[in-house]
């Protein structure tokens, strides 16, 4: 697969709050509060006593399938990597949804990403 | 919601396999991949019940002590061809769990497979801790105390050990040529984890003294199936 073709959406969470601070490079684009609206995401957080709970909600059009749409967690330590894992997609009305939960403790160094393969609208 | 402990007592009668990989990591210290194959039923209430996945799915939960670090669904697939030793049943219809954990937090993290029936109330949760299926670096020797003295409680299969023909019940005397006595018995077992041991030890049945030379190697715990 090559991955120069494959535009992710990245969305770094940081502080208490996914405070989405964005850059665009290639394909990639990170998605920050500026920027949000002009994506296919929105972001549901919802503050539990254990944590953050996230909900993304990641809007598809005709050519999405399941097949290609992947979407990442990483939770880190400062700089050690404490898990990386494919998350579940939960299909809804027009999207696919994500659900997890990550500690305000390690929100700055925590990373959740979208990958599909040539969404060309959203370039 | 039922949740069956899952441990070295009872994995080899469950619905799943796990695997680990540390061979595409820069260093086994810092990350692990695990692969869980799990079975798409559940072992049924009563004949004729079908507890399937699709009803339940599969959780990671990571923690720091007590606190909460993160917790997701994880996404399934199909197993790829690269698996090895999968019994067929679950390579052919398993659900395939990839992820990579960072060895720091490996104590407190616990991957939950769940089956559902449409027919049954119940939700079972099969709870293992990802530290049950990571591989140890030792020599494969348990130890335990016999009077001031330190001996060897229980020899590991498939280790070290058990190829250099050690049996539980020896005393070890020595070890790296000191006294055991000046290790302590956590001392001494944290001894055997790295590099090459040194060992000097009597049979209390015909006190012989024999010295064996054992280098550590990766050992999984027997819970893995």
């Amino acid at each position: 697969m090559n991955l120069k073709l494959i535009p992710c959406l990245a969305l770094v969470l940081s502080g208490l709050f996914p405070a989405l601070s964005a850059h665009a490079e290639m394909d990639t684009f990170q998605i920050s509060p500026v920027n949000v609206s002009d994506s296919p995401i929105s972001v549901q957080v919802t503050n539990m006593d254990s944590g953050e709970w996230f909900t993304v909600f990641y809007k598809t059009n005709e050519t999405t399938t399941d097949k290609f749409l992947h979407a990442n967690l990483q939770v880190s330590d400062g700089d050690k990597k404490i898990s990386s894992v494919p998350v579940e997609k939960i299909w809804t009305t027009n999207g696919v949804e994500f659900e997890f939960m990550v500690s305000a403790t390690y929100l700055t160094t925590s990373k959740f990403t979208i990958t599909e393969p040539e969404r060309c609208d959203r370039k | 919601m039922v949740v069956i402990s899952v441990d070295s007592t009872n994995i080899q009668s469950m619905p799943f396999a796990v695997r680990t990989d540390t061979s595409g990591n820069a260093s086994f210290d810092k990350s692990i991949n695990f692969y869980v194959i799990a079975d798409p039923k559940g072992p049924p209430y009563t004949p004729g019940d079908n507890m399937h996945f699709s009803l339940g799915g599969a959780n990671l939960s990571i923690y720091d002590g007590t606190n909460l670090v993160s917790s997701c669904s994880v996404a399934g697939g199909k197993v790829p061809s690269f698996m090895q030793d999968v019994n067929a049943p679950f390579m052919t219809n398993g659900v395939f769990y990839s992820f990579e954990m960072g060895t720091n937090h490996l104590e407190s993290a616990n991957f939950e497979i769940c089956y559902g029936s449409g027919i049954h109330p119940a939700i079972d949760c099969y709870r293992f801790a990802l530290r049950t299926f990571v591989p140890e670096t030792s020599i494969g020797l348990l130890l335990g105390e016999k009077g001031d003295k330190i001996e060897v409680a229980e020899v590991l299969p498939g280790t070290p050990a058990s190829r250099a023909g050690l049996t539980a019940g020896l005393i070890v005397q020595q070890i790296n040529g000191v006294d055991s006595a000046r290790y302590g018995i956590k001392m001494a077992q944290d001894g055997f984890r790295f590099g090459i041991v040194d060992l000097e030890l009597v049979d209390p049945s015909n006190g012989k003294t024999n010295k064996v030379l054992l280098t550590t190697a990766k050992t999984f715990p027997s819970a893995i199936h």
